[in-house]
């Protein structure tokens, strides 16, 4: 069995593992599947339902592999919630703040969100490093703090002002023209280019973990810890730069949202608050690989724009949601299960071959 | 023939439980007069009035519940990440049962709610051996979703004229009729408590707040904490839970059935966090989408704080709602609670002082005067920051108590039945 079949094999069957689910809960509540799932697909197949689930999909792929930097090495940072909203709200002071030739702009607006990011989860980090703090409690009380720095900060003249656009809502200032991310009309609807820094941060990251002595040594460090070390690697430091660089991918979640003029172009009280838990969800449900993640990150935002068309067939469009928990659930049963088969398998393998070999040697 | 009497009743243990209690009652009750936690006027609760404190006790109670969850689900083994999303459930089954048959059904829903959560947890980490952090949070992201299709088809729309279901909140639930009280001792306290004598009415606050005017729903779930530790350390289950999390292929060969075990405390440990969600839907009359506020993650930080044992969880719950109910008050009392953190941490840099660590010592001064000038020079402490004083404070707690812990040697280790070498 080739190794792609071998790795889609598990996601289609949990996909229609969840399938069937949601469509045992539609009957149950006295609706026809058929009709939910129709409806779903006209919503969706169109050119709008389809540029918006990319543009709305590179937001979810950008949080999973966020996540995903952290889970190569079994470090859970459940903290992105936090880092992002700070790195939105950083990004979005600063880009509104300064004047600078377009490029420049844009990247020093993006790299402010990015460090703010790193510097919330290098927290995470230094608590645990030092003080012995698990990181998942450690981030969940950061996340709680990061929302009062927030509202703290916003209360000040130079982050919030009553934005005319947004009416009573407070926010930041808007971005000038030169900080945009450039966006592009195809028909009626607008494609963002933050598409590409999610593809950007995609490569990135296939780069750094796979392709570099840091992505070998977090790779080891998350497969065997005591190997690991004793091969000279310090665990300490790997906690803190890989809670960095996953903070850091984190505060660049809602760049889109403060870069895009077809979007808010502000940091401010209708900012979306949970994109890190849909992050986490994506990520497992892809498996931390740069590609299942995007398939992964994708059909999130597919289910969600097909949602928003169940309201013409009178079906509450919760049921997405429940399609997307279930299909998390499964997978992540699926792929576990699905693992050991083949390490059983391999192992079965290993130890035919040895005896077969044994056997040779006493034969000769 | 007293004195022995005394002497067995006050073992180590006690002697220092009952020290370190009157210990933190008098500091804030210098806290409170240094940095008065009242207004001129005398107006507010106080940080040691009976308000305050009682409010604390309350919101310990969801929080206590996920801790011990994740207790009995850790010293067996079986790490739950998913506690947040058990006690969702927990909250959604409360506000169905609570709804349609008053409290007691309000804490039935919790309680299946939650179970079904632990059954869920228990299929993937026990069954299929799934990494247990990865189940937890697939568990807290699929509840919300379940929650919210649940309340569109039963509570949207239902209920009576004026009391409407939502698809984010129930109808209204009932709480129990009455609240206990410890019996004769209310009236002396309060008048002891309204005297304002130093250290003695700050006592007398801190006794009625716990033993005076608690909801009855308090009193049946902290109920279960002597109960955990009984079941846990105290009987033939306990111990081969706590083997199942400590060397399972040891507990195996012993003859115990280490999958059965697990499974038992998972769903239990489900339970428990549903019943804490219980808790909060008979305190806010109703189930709202949300209600929970990370309680679950703040029940397994507790549990943490507690070293894995359920009387210190109790007191790391306690710590965090205090200075949540703290924030609730006035604003006075977050200032002087400032001010008791920077006058702990002076003790605390006399102690290591004496013992000449140099590091830990300039630290500690260091925080302390900040948080003691901090304290001084703000009046009024912003919203925001008091919001925040909770989360920081239960930081600051675990830096200082996290080094020395001993987490269940196995938990987090997926057990496979017969593959353990």
């Amino acid at each position: 069995m080739n190794d792609l079949k071998k790795t889609l094999t598990p996601a289609f069957i949990a996909l229609a593992i969840a399938f069937a689910i949601a469509s045992v809960v539609l009957l149950v509540s006295g609706h026809s599947p058929l009709t939910a799932y129709r409806a779903m697909w006209k919503n969706f197949a169109t050119l709008d339902g389809v540029v918006t689930s990319i543009n709305v999909g590179a937001r979810y792929y950008i949080a999973a592999i966020a996540i995903a930097v952290a889970l190569k090495m079994n470090l859970f940072n459940i903290g992105t919630n936090g880092q992002y909203q700070l790195g939105a709200m950083f990004g979005a002071v600063v880009g509104a703040a300064v004047k600078l030739p377009a490029p420049l702009h844009v990247a020093l607006t993006l790299s402010v969100a990015f460090a703010a990011g790193a510097v919330w989860a290098a927290l995470v980090a230094v608590l645990h490093n030092t003080r012995n703090v698990h990181p998942v409690v450690a981030a969940i009380m950061l996340n709680g703090v990061a929302s009062s720095v927030i509202t703290y900060l916003m209360q000040s003249t130079w982050t919030n002002f009553k934005n005319p656009a947004l009416k009573e809502y407070g926010s930041t200032r808007p971005i000038p023209r030169s900080g945009q991310l450039p966006v592009w009309k195809i028909g009626s609807s607008v494609l963002q280019s933050y598409v590409l820094l999610a593809v950007a941060v995609g490569i990135g990251f296939y780069l750094l973990v796979y392709r570099t002595r840091f992505g070998f040594d977090l790779r080891a460090s998350g497969g065997n810890p005591g190997a690991a070390r004793s091969s000279g690697v310090d665990p300490k430091r790997m906690v803190l730069i890989t809670l960095a660089i996953s903070g850091g991918v984190a505060g660049l979640i809602g760049m889109g949202i403060v870069l895009s003029s077809n979007d808010q172009l502000t940091y401010g009280d209708r900012f979306p608050g949970a994109l890190g838990f849909t992050g986490i969800g994506i990520a497992l449900l892809g498996r931390n690989h740069p590609a299942g993640v995007a398939a992964a990150a994708f059909l999130w935002a597919a289910l969600d724009q097909g949602a928003r068309g169940l309201v013409t067939v009178n079906i509450t469009g919760e049921i997405a949601v429940i399609l997307q928990g279930a299909l998390l659930f499964i997978a992540v049963i699926v792929y576990a299960v699905w693992e050991r088969k083949f390490l059983a398998a391999t192992i079965r393998d290993a130890a035919a071959r040895t005896a077969a070999a044994r056997q040779e040697a006493a034969a000769a | 023939m007293i004195t022995t009497l005394l002497d067995r009743w006050l073992s180590a243990r006690w002697q220092r439980t009952v020290a370190s209690f009157l210990g933190f009652v008098a500091l804030l009750a210098v806290a409170g007069r240094l940095f008065s936690s009242r207004g001129e006027d005398g107006s507010g609760a106080g940080l040691t009035g009976s308000p305050t404190v009682s409010t604390a006790l309350g919101f310990a109670v969801p929080v206590v519940l996920a801790g011990l969850g994740g207790l009995v689900s850790e010293r067996a083994g079986v790490i739950n990440i998913g506690l947040e999303g058990m006690m969702i459930l927990g909250t959604w089954g409360a506000g169905f049962l609570g709804w349609h048959m008053g409290p007691w059904g309000a804490l039935l829903g919790g309680l299946i709610g939650g179970l079904i959560g632990g059954a869920l947890h228990a299929l993937a980490t026990v069954t299929f051996a799934v990494d247990q952090t990865v189940s937890g949070v697939a568990i807290n992201i699929a509840s919300l979703g379940i929650c919210r299709y649940l309340s569109d088809i039963f509570f949207n729309g239902k209920g009576n004229e004026g009391d409407l279901g939502t698809i984010a909140d129930s109808p209204s639930v009932a709480n129990f009729g009455s609240r206990a009280s410890v019996p004769f001792i209310g009236d002396p306290l309060q008048s002891l408590e309204d005297r304002h004598w130093f250290l003695i009415s700050d006592l007398a606050g801190v006794v009625r707040g716990l033993l005076v005017d608690v909801a009855w729903s308090s009193v049946l779930l902290l109920v279960l904490v002597p109960v955990i530790w009984y079941l846990v350390w105290r009987t033939p289950f306990g111990l081969r839970l706590r083997s199942a999390g400590e060397k399972p292929a040891a507990a195996e060969s012993l003859g115990v059935n280490v999958v059965r075990t697990k499974w038992i405390a998972v769903v239990m440990s489900g339970g428990l966090s549903g019943l804490g969600g219980a808790w909060l839907v008979l305190d806010s009359l109703k189930y709202q989408q949300g209600m929970t506020a990370n309680r679950g993650y703040l029940g397994l930080a507790a549990m943490i704080f507690g070293n894995w044992m359920p009387a210190m969880l109790f007191v790391g719950a306690m710590l965090f709602s205090f200075s949540q109910s703290v924030g609730f008050q006035l604003g006075y009392e977050s200032r002087a609670l400032i001010g008791a953190v920077g006058m702990a941490f002076a003790l605390g840099t006399i102690w290591t002082g004496l013992r000449r660590k140099v590091i830990p010592t300039v630290l500690m001064a260091l925080v302390s005067i900040g948080t003691l000038v901090f304290a001084a020079r703000n009046k009024a402490i912003n919203d925001a920051l008091i919001k925040a004083l909770p989360y920081v404070l239960t930081l600051v707690v675990l830096a200082v108590a996290s080094k020395r812990q001993r987490p269940p040697a196995a938990s987090g280790v997926p057990y496979i039945k017969g593959h353990a070498g």
